[in-house]
């Protein structure tokens, strides 16, 4: 057994005397080690960092091979001089780990780049103090970044998020170079040798912190073992909080972070920005504006190689997006490169468009601004021939549907994904030239909401129904029933369509449904259908009587569509489960519960909608013979015994019918028969059904009786209505 | 047909074939060789470790062969240890290296997850100065050193 000693003596024993011991994780080959790693956690590692230096090596880096900052994190950090402070010198030695940068706080940014002096390795005393003394004499203006440092260099991803907080313009930035918060010099020397240190632990100079980083880290990163606290190192903890509070940078100064940054990682796969990088306030507005194509040059033009997917989200604040429509005759590039001391590639802007290379190895990109740069983003596209994803968003004025279209098919071959949000006004043709600009055929498409499809669209579509595999068009008026039906006879590999998720009771009538009739009918093409979100009609709705506090209630307060004689609607999802078309059927009511319906229900009214019930047209569903699941869960539904037998007749492949028992807010009442207590039921019976219809189970009690109802009524009668609905409402 | 071992040590351990066969090694060993009574030896493994290998590949002779499944979330994993390999896992911390060096060496995958997962229940939850505690290792920081890494690495303590 190893000798156990529980208090090892204080001071450290030279480190060949632990290591070789077998019984230390230092012994264990790396597999083994990473296989230990994959099951513990964070929090865990942290504990293990601080073991030893053995450990220390071992684990280090698995903590900073992902640095991921959630909003609080990022802020203590950029907020708390001291926590920044140590962030930085932790990261300046572990930044070779680093793989991942993922941040919802754009502004972390600032964390990883650093104005070093110009010597680094090997600071002496002498040059600290020069370094010291300049950046003491540095006026207060920020940044200079004279020479900036980066200090992750093997990034292979970056997110940055937007959280929001309003940020100043550049010019309203007080001094205090909000680049860092204490000065220390981090210095590591390649001797390996432990340098002595004076670290102390006391009270803080809030001068010295106030002072510009220095920090200095020798290349190649030193192990555990070689690293060294220089002497000059201040004591950072505790910070005086007055002195160095952490100032937000403006969008163009974070532009220049991000070219930093770019430039030091040659490996880059995946960069997503998501921030106001363009960044302004009231009048300084236009003069962003202006600026955004020099941004997005400036960018793209720093984008390595190497990237595989690009998202480049610059959002508006909403007060200044009124503001939008003018302005072209401003070009105040110099507002954002004013800041930037460093800015040998200013002239950029005035390149050509074909200086702007592309990206062989770009895959995707994601492009959100309101005033991008047609021209810009078309010739950095036309570049990148392998390009296979496209997201666009608002498209604008100036976007030029055709020449896009013409442009991708000849330069982007390879497209096969497509996703536009925001259609603002396109006409008919227009989606359809975006719709033909994929050269081998789309194999996803979602159009969101567009307004303008038509029958030029819908002939593009059906161009693309041999490769399409995934298509949503939700909210799309104009794709009629008749075309839906032709498509889906030719679309052999779809396995995915998406009508409709209407959630707004006064959108315009939707016009992409099956009826029932064509559902049961259907010689589709494609055979591995898994999901299929229409609406069907044909299906007469009965009449709905809203009640509040048990009194009638008046039809005229209702909404078109849930007045007497508006078609049935429901919402039905199929599956085909392998080769064998197995539906699952799921019905919804037409209205989302989080939008309307919640909405009435909140404020006491029940709607109840009779579906599925045998006098409101359920027999049309009748040659559904191969559906499998039923999902009534979010509808007020009647199914009764009569109808659960005439299933067991029609269905005979169904096993599951979810929703029987539900949420008590959910559950219909019908006029003139209150009096009737009613229950919900299970559908159980001699083949052995399975029992998936306790969805909810907040009330146990409710649950207990509808068991026992259906204990003693295995086939009983009756309607499915429940009597809680005279009971307090529960939200 | 027995299969006769030799450990570090030079002692001699003969068991069943199909027991020696949950070393992937000895496995492939004995299909490489052919069958054969010359022992095998083993000069990575000692006697005492060896002998705990056999124990844990006589218990699970009659296991199905593993099914890799890399869906698993390998953290759900940690906990479900059987009983019996947790009692059989109960040793010191030496042994307890020295049994996963061996599966690792021997080739033995589910012992080698068994000795990865005690490991890593071990150290779940404690201090850095309870984990050195446990595995007796000595804290080589200088108090600097260890206030500068904690600091740094502040940001990593919880999530």
């Amino acid at each position: 057994m190893a000798t156990f000693n529980p208090s090892p003596p204080p001071s450290p024993l030279p480190r060949s005397d632990m290591t070789l011991s077998r019984s230390d994780m230092a012994a264990l080959p790396p597999e083994i080690v990473a296989c230990i790693l994959a099951l513990i956690q964070r929090p865990d590692i942290f504990s293990c960092v601080l073991v030893s230096k053995a450990w220390f090596e071992i684990f280090g880096p698995k903590i900073w091979r992902e640095v991921v900052l959630y909003r609080k994190h990022s802020g203590d950090l950029l907020y708390d001089p001291s926590r920044r402070y140590f962030f930085q010198a932790g990261l300046a030695r572990n930044g070779h780990w680093v793989q991942t940068f993922w941040s919802d706080f754009y502004s972390v940014l600032d964390l990883i780049v650093v104005d070093a002096p110009a010597p680094l390795s090997l600071a002496t005393s002498v040059a600290l103090n020069a370094a010291l003394d300049s950046s003491l004499k540095k006026s207060s203006r920020y940044p200079s970044h004279q020479n900036p440092r980066v200090l992750c260099y093997n990034l292979s991803t970056i997110y940055l998020g937007d959280t929001g907080l309003p940020f100043e313009p550049e010019s309203s930035i007080p001094s205090p170079s909000s680049l860092s918060s204490s000065q220390t010099l981090l210095h590591s020397q390649a001797s390996g040798q432990l340098t002595p240190t004076n670290l102390t632990t006391g009270s803080p100079s809030p001068d010295i912190l106030d002072a510009l980083t220095t920090m200095a880290l020798a290349s190649p990163p030193p192990t555990v073992a070689s690293f060294s606290l220089a002497a000059h190192t201040p004591p950072p903890t505790p910070p005086s909080q007055h002195t160095s509070a952490y100032q937000p940078k403006s969008g163009c100064v974070l532009i220049n972070l991000l070219v930093q940054v770019l430039k030091a990682n040659p490996y880059l796969k995946s960069l997503d920005v998501r921030a106001p990088l363009i960044s302004g306030h009231g009048d300084d507005w236009s003069r962003h504006r202006c600026a955004v194509p020099g941004v997005l040059r400036k960018i793209l033009k720093e984008c390595p190689s190497t990237l595989q997917d690009l998202a480049l989200w610059f959002p508006v604040p909403d007060d200044i997006e009124s503001d939008l429509e003018d302005d072209e005759d401003m070009f105040g590039h110099d507002h954002y490169t004013n800041g930037d001391s460093n800015s040998e590639d200013s002239e950029s802007d005035d390149q050509p468009l074909h200086e702007l290379l592309g990206i062989m190895a770009l895959k995707s990109i994601e492009i959100v601004h309101p005033v991008s740069d047609f021209y810009l983003i078309l010739s950095f596209l036309a570049r990148c021939p392998n390009l296979e994803s496209i997201y666009l968003r608002d498209l604008g004025k100036e976007f030029d549907c055709e020449i896009f279209s013409s442009a991708l098919r000849r330069s982007c071959r390879q497209l096969c994904r497509l996703e536009i949000d925001w259609f603002s006004g396109e006409s008919d043709q227009d989606i359809a030239h975006l719709i033909n600009s994929s050269f081998s055929g789309w194999k996803y498409l979602r159009l969101d909401n567009p307004d303008g499809f038509g029958p030029l669209a819908t002939r593009a579509v059906m161009r693309h129904a041999h490769s399409l595999e995934q298509l949503l068009v939700p909210d799309c008026g104009g794709f009629h029933s008749r075309d839906l039906q032709r498509f889906l006879t030719y679309a052999p590999n779809l396995w995915n369509f998406e009508g409709t998720t209407s959630n707004e009771y006064n959108r315009m009538p939707i016009d992409v449904r099956l009826s029932a009739q064509d559902l049961i009918d259907s010689k589709w093409a494609c055979q591995r259908l898994q999901r299929l979100v229409l609406v069907i009609d044909q299906i007469p709705r009965p009449l709905i009587r809203c009640r509040y506090d048990g009194r009638p209630f008046t039809d005229e307060f209702l909404p078109a569509h849930l007045r007497p004689g508006h078609p049935y609607v429901t919402v039905a999802e199929s599956r085909a489960l392998q080769r064998e078309p197995k539906f699952i059927l799921d019905m919804e009511d037409y209205q989302d519960f989080d939008g309307l319906t919640h909405r009435y229900v909140a404020r006491g009214y029940q709607y109840e909608c009779l579906e599925l019930t045998l006098e409101s047209g359920l027999d049309l569903l009748a040659g559904l013979t191969s559906l499998r699941v039923l999902n009534v869960t979010r509808m007020a539904h009647r199914i009764g015994i009569n109808e659960l037998e005439w299933m067991n007749v029609h269905w005979p492949n169904l096993k599951t019918i979810a929703g029987l028992v539900r949420k008590p807010r959910l559950r219909g009442l019908v006029a003139g028969e209150e009096d009737e207590v009613l229950e919900d039921e299970q559908f159980d019976d001699d083949e052995g059904l399975e029992d998936e219809m306790m969805e909810d189970e907040e009330d146990d009690l409710e649950i207990e009786r509808v068991r026992k109802w259906v204990e003693e009524h295995p086939y009983g009668i009756g309607s499915s209505f429940d009597a809680l609905n005279r009971k307090t409402l529960r939200f | 047909m027995p299969v006769t071992l030799t450990s570090l040590d030079d002692v001699k351990f003969t068991v069943d074939k199909d027991v020696a066969e949950r070393s992937i090694l000895i496995k492939n060993m004995i299909e490489d060789v052919g069958e054969s009574d010359s022992p095998i030896p083993l000069p990575n493994v000692s006697s005492a470790v060896l002998k705990k290998v056999i124990e844990y590949c006589e218990h699970h002779r009659n296991d199905p062969v593993q099914v890799q499944d890399e869906t698993d979330d390998p953290r759900k994993r940690s906990n479900d240890i059987e009983e019996w390999d947790m009692k059989f896992m109960a040793v010191d911390q030496e042994m307890l290296f020295e049994i996963i060096l061996a599966a690792n060496y021997l080739d033995i995958k589910p012992l080698l997850d068994v000795g990865c997962k005690t490991v890593a229940n071990i150290i779940k939850g404690k201090t850095p100065e309870e984990i050195r505690k446990t595995f007796n290792i000595v804290n080589d920081f200088t108090p600097e050193e260890e206030a500068q890494i904690k600091k740094e690495n502040e940001w990593a303590e919880d999530r």
